[in-house]
């Protein structure tokens, strides 16, 4: 039994064949096509490591099997930059030390796109705090993750005031 | 393992009932994949509901309720206007299942079908009075929420049935629902004990009320006698105590890893007055 | 605040708080962790681990496995080919008896019992599913209270020694008030972010590892004995390691037997553990139950500090707890005394986890300081100055430096201790909340390994420097080459770093808070001796300005070489090296400590943390609202990674306090709440106001940088302060950690 399924991935298109209707996102990306920057920190949605935007929006790639993604778009760590210019949640993780290991930081840097996509937070650190919750990081590195997530929705806000105007 | 994407429920339902050995319906899949990874259960037939037409829709009904299609999103819920006016408790239950990514993908039939006596979007629909539509292989009927768990991990549907909408009642005027949920860790946890309360006001006085705890019993409680301590009062201290002391008389708890059957009786009481505070707030909120 | 120890040769680098170097391949997902590698023609294998903690397998459904499509090969006791090295051997220092199918018993839940192998992961995980085992159990021991308590011979590593100063029982007699006092504390697992993963790939009898090591060289050797071929043909690549604290450093099982997959196949091999596979083979900390006895006299001065702790190990190898060493070098008692104790019980054998020892002990010690205060109706800060030790406890050494007091005074200052009530329950919020205030004393041991640097200066002015052990998250590749940039004298920027490979100078361990330390000194060395060769071709040389400089001292900065105290006499590095033909010139160095100055002083670094909690009054729901930890910890290299290091640190000890515990089911010895949901550990929403001071040390005696080490002392302190500050609360002493609702509930 195999499947054919369309992804856009990091905005180019890709035609998959997958032998095994067990694969899930995660797996697929990892293991068959080579995009290992998004991780595997528990495989049943408790972590938060595998996190990448499916449609837009933020989901656990460990929760999801591919072969129920055809057309889907997905967006992984991996398509984030704009070449060598960082998207302003990336650089900010940096200034503000928003990780140790680095292990879970993709999983908190797609987390955190999504979670300013969403505009429910702001800037407002309590609501920011819960909203990247689902996000293990067993360094710790929590007080940069708040800090660097408060000052990229600041300046995303700033870029867009600035477009507007 | 087989995977099929029927396009109607019907289908599903046909699916599900010729299949020999195990068979899983898959909406957000978040907890078939937790199953299917750790081992425990590995679907003989895995039957994806997705690309069913419908199942993605949030829709008025005819006399003002909502149909909630089985593949919508908890995040989806969150961000429906309409559907967080209407019936806030019931969308907040749903917000409290996993982080934002497991919502991203959970949904609320997948989170009744799972079965567990601490799903936290169960108690705001047994409250809210919500029913299921379900198809199976005699054709449709409907169900309360309440009456869909049967025990831990069990629900009323039989072979090859499969719930195909969640449907809210209409919400009228000046009333309010609320759930509200006690976990050790401040967020990602599952609830030690959860309390939804819906109610409708007259004046400033309770005229309808419903109490659903979850977490404190084999399957979630809609505890009547907790409702009528609140219903004809203002929710003044003495029917708080009232509403508390009947909501946690009503539990039947266990002790486990997460809590002693003690505490949750106790947080119970509380954790029902707070809800019931906040629905109320609500309704009176709903009628200004 | 400036550094007053010698600037390492020209301090440009050091003490600025440099962004991680690491940081653009972590945030673009470059960074390569072992399990990202996938060589052509890869073998997936995954094991099977046991449900019982004690018994035997009696039967396996291997054809059942066998026969599920992409499953290559099953291997059981029944089956697995033979390795050199004998499993219950100990190769290196930090080896522990590894559980590698040598027989069909079961030891532990969690153990590996067989292993298969795939043409992918899903298809060797359904293949270890299915082969159903079956078992003769037999009753276990999983609880403190379930074995018989024995005296632990002391023996190094894992085997604690403990220590009498003084007449003890002398001490008790003088009290004028005392406490008898016993804490408990949970097994706790490492849980690092990347589970433990290797991927094995053999080349003839040379093997190359994926795998991520605390100690890389230290492993080469290890693995190499399991395999009987040379150390040197071994090549572990470790670049960077998702978390390690403490259990990474030593090699496990699982991680022998894909290297023994690869072998038996000829294919590389990769084994990525589970998040539920992380509470078996991988080390954990032990459970303790500390007893605390302590006496006073009519000052507060303590008068006899009596720890005594039992720790757990497992039937068949040792690694227990030093929990009383925590109450060996911190407070100025009359008489002291430690004692360790252990029981075996039917776990894996426990390993050292971010602050071994400390983190358990100091949590029954600051809170026993804290009921003794109290019962001597002092401040808790008031009581712990009274009690300072100006020297050594015991042996009556000096420290190489303690700026304690000055931790204590900052972190008050900076909390607004002042004005604290002594009694319990006096304080509430706005909200109505319980407000509760406590502190706790920080104490770690400054240790060194040993390690060997190289540093290249190349003739274009840029230096590649280089040291095997690997960033672990502390920041190594960061603050490592900030050390080696200044003791070449060149900008940062000018200075490769290449680490995480061990064909390189064997940089040690990357643990016991000991790294930058250790590896930072060979590095430091290793520049100093190019500098020096530098200084020697200049000085001979008679077309330099430096010619004839002769016995002077030569300093680097910028690129270029001055003689010491002449800024009028300089060359840069490029012409010196032009002239001499171009040529790279190479330094190496070596990082130990001599022992004499293990002799003549005491050496730790200190912190003071101080802890806020609100406290639901209905629900006795805790949250920790406030955390300012001061650390005295020598010189920071960087500010900005060490400060984050510590905040950690002190989050880790929110979830001590507050969080982690395995529950073991007393039947068949599982452990129930194997993930991450059951497992709680803080997540972002825990987390409110922390602050971190690193308060200013010099340290002429540590090592030659004046670096002492924050990799684990802000756990330390931060346990005790939050169990005192939910008694400050609400009047109620748990003496069982980690402290939960129901204790506050019902106590």
């Amino acid at each position: 039994m195999s499947f054919s399924l369309t992804l856009t991935l990091n905005g180019a298109q890709r035609d998959i064949v997958l032998d095994d209707p067990r694969v899930t996102l995660l797996d697929l990306l990892r293991d068959r096509i080579g995009l290992p920057g998004t991780k595997k920190g528990c495989d049943r949605g408790q972590c938060g490591a595998c996190t990448v935007l499916l449609n837009g929006k933020r989901v656990n790639a460990c929760l999801a099997l591919a072969v129920t993604l055809d057309g889907a778009e997905i967006t992984t760590i991996e398509g984030l930059a704009d070449g060598d210019t960082l998207h302003p949640v990336q650089d900010a993780f940096i200034e503000a030390d928003g990780f140790q290991c680095g292990y879970c930081t993709p999983g908190q840097i797609m987390s955190a796109v999504g979670l300013i996509a969403e505009g429910r937070a702001g800037d407002d650190p309590e609501r920011i705090r819960e909203g990247m919750s689902g996000n293990i990081c067993r360094c710790a590195a929590y007080h940069g993750i708040t800090k660097a997530v408060q000052e990229a929705t600041r300046r995303m806000d700033a870029a867009t005031k600035g477009d507007a105007a | 393992m087989r995977y099929h994407s029927p396009s109607t429920f019907e289908d599903a339902a046909r699916i599900a009932a010729a299949a020999q050995g195990v068979t899983r319906f898959l909406a957000g899949g978040t907890d078939v994949l937790v199953q299917l990874r750790s081992g425990h259960v590995l679907p003989d037939d895995l039957i994806d509901l997705k690309k069913i037409p419908g199942t993605y829709d949030i829709a008025q009904t005819e006399d003002g309720g909502w149909r909630i299609g089985i593949a919508v999103p908890g995040a989806a819920l969150g961000a429906h206007a309409g559907l967080c006016k209407d019936w806030p408790g019931v969308v907040e239950g749903m917000e409290l299942v996993g982080s934002t990514q497991v919502q991203g993908r959970a949904t609320l039939a997948g989170n009744l079908c799972n079965g567990s006596p601490a799903a936290d979007s169960v108690p705001g629909l047994v409250a809210a009075g919500a029913t299921v539509e379900i198809t199976g292989p005699e054709g449709t009927r409907s169900l309360p929420v309440a009456e869909v768990p049967v025990g831990p991990g069990k629900t009323a549907l039989t072979a090859g049935e499969v719930i195909s909408a969640i449907v809210l009642p209409p919400r009228g005027d000046k009333a309010g629902d609320a759930y509200l949920r006690f976990i050790p860790r401040t967020e990602m946890d599952i609830a030690v004990v959860g309390a939804a309360v819906s109610l409708r006001l007259d004046g400033d006085t309770i005229a309808e009320a419903r109490v659903a705890l979850g977490a404190v019993a084999p399957t979630v409680l809609l505890v009547a006698e907790a409702a009528e301590a609140i219903v004809g009062t203002t929710l003044d201290d003495s029917a708080m105590d009232a509403l508390a002391a009947a909501a946690s008389a009503a539990c039947n708890p266990i002790d486990d890893k997460r809590g002693t059957a003690a505490f949750r009786i106790e947080v119970a009481g509380v954790m029902a007055k707070r809800a019931a505070r906040i629905a109320y707030d609500r309704a009176k909120g709903a009628s200004a | 605040m400036p550094d007053t120890v010698q600037p390492i040769r020209f301090g440009s680098n050091s003490g600025q708080p440099v962004s991680r170097r690491d940081g653009i391949a972590k945030v673009t997902g470059a960074a390569t962790f072992s399990a990202d590698n996938s060589p052509a023609n890869l073998l997936h294998a995954v094991y099977l681990p046991a449900t019982i903690a004690r018994g035997r397998v009696t039967h396996f459904d291997t054809a059942a496995a066998q026969a599920h499509p992409g499953v290559t090969h099953v291997i059981t006791p029944a089956n697995r080919p033979d390795v050199q090295g004998d499993p219950e051997a100990k190769p290196t220092l930090f080896s522990f008896r590894v559980e590698i199918l040598q027989d069909d018993s079961v030891r532990y839940a969690g153990q590996p019992i067989a292993l298969v192998l795939g043409e992918t992961l899903e298809a060797a995980t359904e293949g270890a599913r299915l082969l159903a085992p079956q078992y003769a159990a037999e009753p276990v021991a999983t609880d403190l209270d379930d074995g018989a308590p024995f005296d632990i011979e002391p023996g190094g590593f894992g085997r604690p020694q403990g220590m009498v100063h003084g007449d003890i029982d002398a001490g008790h007699a003088a009290a004028r008030q005392a406490i008898d006092v016993t804490y408990e504390t949970p097994a706790q697992y490492h849980n690092a972010m990347e589970t433990h993963a290797i991927v094995a790939e053999w080349d003839g009898d040379r093997l190359t590892l994926d795998v991520p090591s605390q100690a890389l060289n230290m492993s080469c050797a290890a693995y190499a004995y399991f395999f009987g071929i040379p150390a040197e043909n071994v090549t572990v690549r470790s670049p960077y390691l998702g978390g390690g604290f403490g259990s990474k450093a030593i090699p496990i099982g699982p991680n022998i037997l894909a290297i023994l997959a690869a072998r038996m196949t000829g294919r590389p091999v990769k084994l990525m553990l589970t998040r539920q596979q992380m509470f078996g083979p991988t080390g954990h900390r032990p459970a303790t139950r500390q007893r605390l006895r302590m006496g006073i006299d009519a000052t507060g001065a303590l008068t006899a500090l009596d720890h005594e702790s039992l720790s757990a190990s497992s039937r068949f190898d040792d690694f227990f707890e030093p929990a009383s060493n925590a109450s060996q070098g911190l407070y100025a008692a009359g008489a002291l005394r430690s004692v360790h104790k252990g029981v075996r019980l039917d776990i894996g054998t426990p390993g050292p986890m971010r602050a071994p020892g400390e983190a358990s002990g100091a949590a029954a010690l600051e809170c026993a300081m804290d009921e003794m205060a109290h019962a001597a109706g002092m401040d808790p800060l008031e009581f712990r100055l009274r009690n300072y030790a100006e020297t050594e406890p015991g042996t009556g050494k000096p420290f190489s430096s303690k700026a304690l007091r000055d931790c204590y005074l900052q972190g008050a200052e900076r909390f607004g201790w002042d004005g604290r009530p002594l009694d319990p329950g006096q304080m509430r919020d706005e909200a109505g909340l319980l407000v509760g205030w406590g502190m706790g004393t920080a104490l770690f041991p400054c240790p060194m390994f040993a390690a060997e640097a190289r540093a290249t200066l190349r003739p274009d002015g840029t230096a590649l420097v280089e040291t095997s052990a690997a960033d672990m998250g502390q920041g190594a590749w960061t603050s490592l080459a900030q050390i080696a940039a200044d003791s070449l004298g060149l900008p940062l920027d000018k200075v490769a770093f290449n680490a995480g490979h061990s064909s390189l100078p064997d940089g040690g361990v990357a643990g016991g808070s000991g790294h930058t330390a250790t590896a930072g000194t060979a590095l430091h060395e290793a520049g100093c001796d190019v500098i020096r060769q530098l200084g020697e071709i200049a000085a001979t040389d008679p077309a330099s300005p430096l010619h004839g400089a002769g016995n002077a001292r030569f300093v680097a900065r910028d690129g270029h070489l001055f003689i010491e105290g002449d800024d009028s006499r300089s060359e840069p590095f490029t012409d010196i090296l032009a002239r001499a033909g171009g040529a790279a010139l190479t330094g190496s160095g070596k990082g130990v400590r001599p022992p004499e100055v293990g002799q003549e002083f005491a050496m730790s670094s200190h912190g003071a943390v101080f802890a806020e909690v609100r406290i639901d009054p209905e629900l006795c729901q805790m949250r920790v609202t406030r955390l300012v930890g001061a650390f005295a910890a020598g010189r920071i290299i960087n500010p900005k990674l060490a400060e984050s290091q510590l905040m950690g640190g002190m989050i880790w000890g929110t979830s001590f306090a507050l969080h982690e515990k395995v529950t073991h089911d007393r039947t068949t010895g599982r452990i129930v709440n194997a993930d991450l949901a059951g497992y709680h550990v803080p997540v972002n929403a825990d987390v409110l106001g922390l602050e971190v001071i690193t308060v200013h040390e010099d340290d002429l005696h540590v090592n030659v940088l004046g670096v002492k080490g924050v990799g684990e002392i802000g756990i330390v302190g931060t346990v005790g302060a939050i169990g005192n500050a939910i008694w400050h609360a609400t009047g109620k002493r748990i003496r069982r950690f980690p402290i939960r609702i129901e204790d506050l509930l019902t106590a």
